[in-house]
């Protein structure tokens, strides 16, 4: 122990705020989530009482399951293609190109705030600028935050719009491809389109590999935009109760925090099982060099 | 948002501690001062509302600090939207502000003890609310016992755009209108109004607590109350059919907007009346002043229709009644209960307080407190205290206090009234879905 006392001192502060501010409060929410806790009064033991109804009974919950999945599954990777493409094209030789880097990260450093949520009300609202564009080519437009069948994909576009960190790290991944593959390629007589397949892409995987694990776990646990541009609700009609809004509407809205703790232990066996799969499927699909 | 405004109160009270410490310096004679436990006061008080409301508030704050030199009370407000979350959250870490409004969920503080019984600081006298409306003070009793007072009296009501209603030459209703003149003038209007204008505003909003109170209403008209005194649903798929039929009828017919404008309400700042898509708008009468704040066109207040001798939502009795939203509570574990109480007497009874807040929480609780600010309000105000007055001379007494799940009831109103119209379900569906998450709710 004698020469890493230091090191271990050193650690002491982040290791307190873990098991104080992090490790702590889990575990007492997983008791509490086998309890009727209401936030007033004690909490009473009641077994699996909330697990049960959450999966047999309640239907908001089930709601909350499929538009978060919904969410995670075409915002996640559509965000990650986004921030790829934008990569390569930052990744070129032009003049100015750290100043373009700068502009597109600015989205992901407004991205989760609540002035942009407002800001996606006016502009996805009745008579907002999509509605007035559309307009020019003859196209009615709608009120697309307030309606049930398109309010989520707005949310969608703005979790691609904040494609600033997976970009730079992208950025960071394509200047490690030695450029010696490309020049090999190109006497290979490969065009730009073969090489993005057969060179860059597989070079990248194990960035994206990174970057899907991140985005996967944002994205489940996405709840500003939503809370902000529903007011709350998670409306209209439930379209954009993504669950960590549920359990929160369920926690201090309604006192129910036994409950809303049962939530959020599925909903981290949810993610932890998304997770993982990513991660045996990465054998099949991310290359690593060394592995060779 | 509130971080900011503490600051502000607390910079301000110290200008004011140095100059009444100044004053009392050169006027050594003055009796008191600063006396010591005043100087020990530090309380907190909390409220939702807009930008009108907080001003005066801030004042009536002021004027508090200054009878008691030493003395600090720090405002904790905000908007509507998350008010509710955070007090909950203050109330389970057991630090909620000592003196407070409360928008949602009072039955479950209530329930666990959390929120100060006020009967024996009224019979003490150290609450006087001789001046008070009695049936009123009724309706906010839980299990026979008094936990708050209105902080002005309101009640849900339709806020209607008389400058509209000139310009498209429909005749303003009277205070006695009934379902069906209601329907009929909402028809009259969209016909009559360009596109985009509709002639009401629908019953449900996106937030808020719209959808159950009107529900309520109805169901008074038939002698019924939404809950028994045990907490259970007191009227079935029959009541619940015709209220949802009614509105839907009006949607179909354009008198009222189709869902997704109406969803785009985010509070009353964006309601439909203030957008220009509305000329009726229903909500509690209390946001009077904030309201007619926003608009040029001039409002008037009229009472929620009955149905009496009505074709539609008919009922023998006369429905609405005064259901306050704007109460203040005392917090159980509050350091300060006497100075708490002595705050609620304050605002209920003391004219200099009067003065300050006028009507910006609805009709002033006390009667002698009401007239004497009449000569001081403002048109609207004077049009809110006639609704309010109206309602209380018709109401019938009946009222049973919701049960700890009247909150989450309310919410499941909202989705209903949604899924109709929107058209994902059919009313008869909604119907029977409806009872069936009220069931799994209120077991």
């Amino acid at each position: 122990m004698g020469d890493n006392t230091a090191g271990y001192l050193f650690l002491l502060p982040w290791f307190t705020g873990l098991s104080l501010f992090m490790a702590g409060p889990t575990l007492v929410s997983l008791y509490l989530s086998f309890t009727d806790y209401n936030l007033l009064d004690t909490p009473n033991w009641i077994a699996t009482q909330n697990y049960i109804k959450l999966i047999t009974q309640d239907r908001r919950y089930h709601t909350a399951l499929r538009v978060t999945l919904t969410y995670v599954m075409v915002a996640a990777p559509v965000n990650l293609a986004f921030a790829l493409g934008l990569a390569m094209l930052l990744n070129a030789k032009i003049a100015g190109l750290s100043f373009y880097r700068a502009v597109y990260y600015i989205p992901s450093l407004l991205g989760g705030s609540v002035a942009v949520s407002i800001l996606w009300r006016q502009i996805f609202g009745l008579g907002g600028i999509v509605s007035q564009i559309l307009a020019l080519f003859g196209i009615e437009g709608a009120s697309w935050v307030s309606t049930p069948s398109h309010a989520l994909w707005t949310l969608i576009i703005l979790h691609v719009w904040q494609f600033g960190s997976p970009m730079v790290i992208f950025l960071a991944g394509l200047k490690q491809v030695p450029a010696e593959l490309y020049e090999a390629s190109s006497i290979d007589g490969a065009g730009p389109w073969r090489q993005f397949w057969v060179i860059t892409l597989p070079m990248l995987t194990p960035v994206i590999f990174f970057n899907l694990v991140l985005q996967i776990i944002n994205s489940f646990q996405a709840f500003t935009p939503a809370f902000i541009v529903s007011g709350g609700t998670g409306g209209p009609l439930d379209s954009t109760l993504f669950y960590t809004l549920y359990v929160y509407m369920q926690g201090f809205g309604n006192f129910r925090m036994g409950y809303a703790s049962a939530m959020g232990w599925i909903l981290l066996v949810i993610i932890g099982v998304v997770t993982g799969l990513a991660f045996l499927s990465s054998r099949y699909w991310v290359h690593y060099d060394d592995a060779k | 948002m509130p971080d900011h405004s503490d600051g502000a109160v607390r910079t301000r009270r110290r200008d004011l501690l140095l100059g009444a410490t100044s004053l009392l310096g050169g006027t050594a004679l003055f009796a008191g001062g600063v006396r010591a436990e005043d100087a020990k006061i530090k309380m907190r008080i909390g409220w939702w509302g807009s930008d009108d409301r907080h001003q005066r508030t801030l004042k009536l704050i002021k004027l508090w600090e200054s009878r008691k030199p030493g003395a600090v009370m720090t405002a904790e407000y905000g908007g509507l939207i998350g008010y509710s979350d955070k007090i909950s959250t203050e109330f389970a870490g057991r630090n909620a502000p000592d003196v407070l409004q409360i928008s949602d969920n009072r039955e479950s503080l209530i329930a666990a003890g959390r929120l100060l019984r006020l009967d024996d600081y009224i019979a003490s006298g150290q609450l006087n609310l001789s001046d008070a409306n009695r049936s009123v003070l009724e309706t906010l009793k839980v299990d026979g016992k008094l936990y708050s007072i209105p902080w002005g009296l309101a009640c849900g009501c339709f806020f209607l755009d008389a400058t509209v209603f000139g310009d498209l030459g429909v005749a303003l209703p009277g205070p006695n209108w009934t379902w069906d003149e209601y329907a009929e003038i909402a028809r009259k209007i969209s016909k009559a109004a360009p596109k985009g204008l509709y002639g009401s505003a629908d019953i449900w909003a996106p937030a808020g607590t719209r959808a159950f109170y009107p529900f309520e209403f109805f169901l008074r008209q038939r002698g019924k109350t939404a809950f028994t005194p045990l907490g259970k649903l007191n009227f079935g798929a029959s009541e619940l059919t015709e209220w949802f039929t009614f509105w839907d009828d009006l949607r179909r017919a354009g008198a009222v907007p189709p869902a997704e404008v109406t969803a785009l309400e985010n509070g009353f700042e964006t309601s439909p009346i203030i957008t220009g898509r509305a000329a009726m708008y229903p909500i509690n009468s209390s946001i009077a002043s904030s309201l007619q704040g926003l608009t040029k066109h001039k409002l008037i207040v009229m009472p929620l229709p009955h149905g009496l001798g009505s074709k539609a939502l008919p009922g023998p009795q006369y429905g609405p009644f005064v259901n306050t939203n704007m109460q203040i509570y005392v917090n159980a574990d509050t350091k300060y209960k006497t100075q708490a109480v002595q705050f609620l007497d304050d605002i209920t009874n003391d004219p200099e307080f009067g003065k300050i807040q006028l009507m910006s929480r609805g009709v002033p609780l006390s009667s002698k407190i009401a007239a004497m600010e009449m000569p001081d309000i403002a048109p609207i105000e004077q049009s809110m205290v006639d609704m309010v007055q109206f309602v209380q001379t018709h109401a019938t007494s009946q009222y049973v206090a919701w049960p700890k799940s009247g909150s989450q009831i309310q919410d499941l109103m909202q989705r209903a009234h949604q899924e109709i119209a929107f058209g994902q379900a059919k009313i008869p569906n909604t119907v029977s879905k409806f009872f069936d998450e009220a069931g799994l709710i209120i077991d």
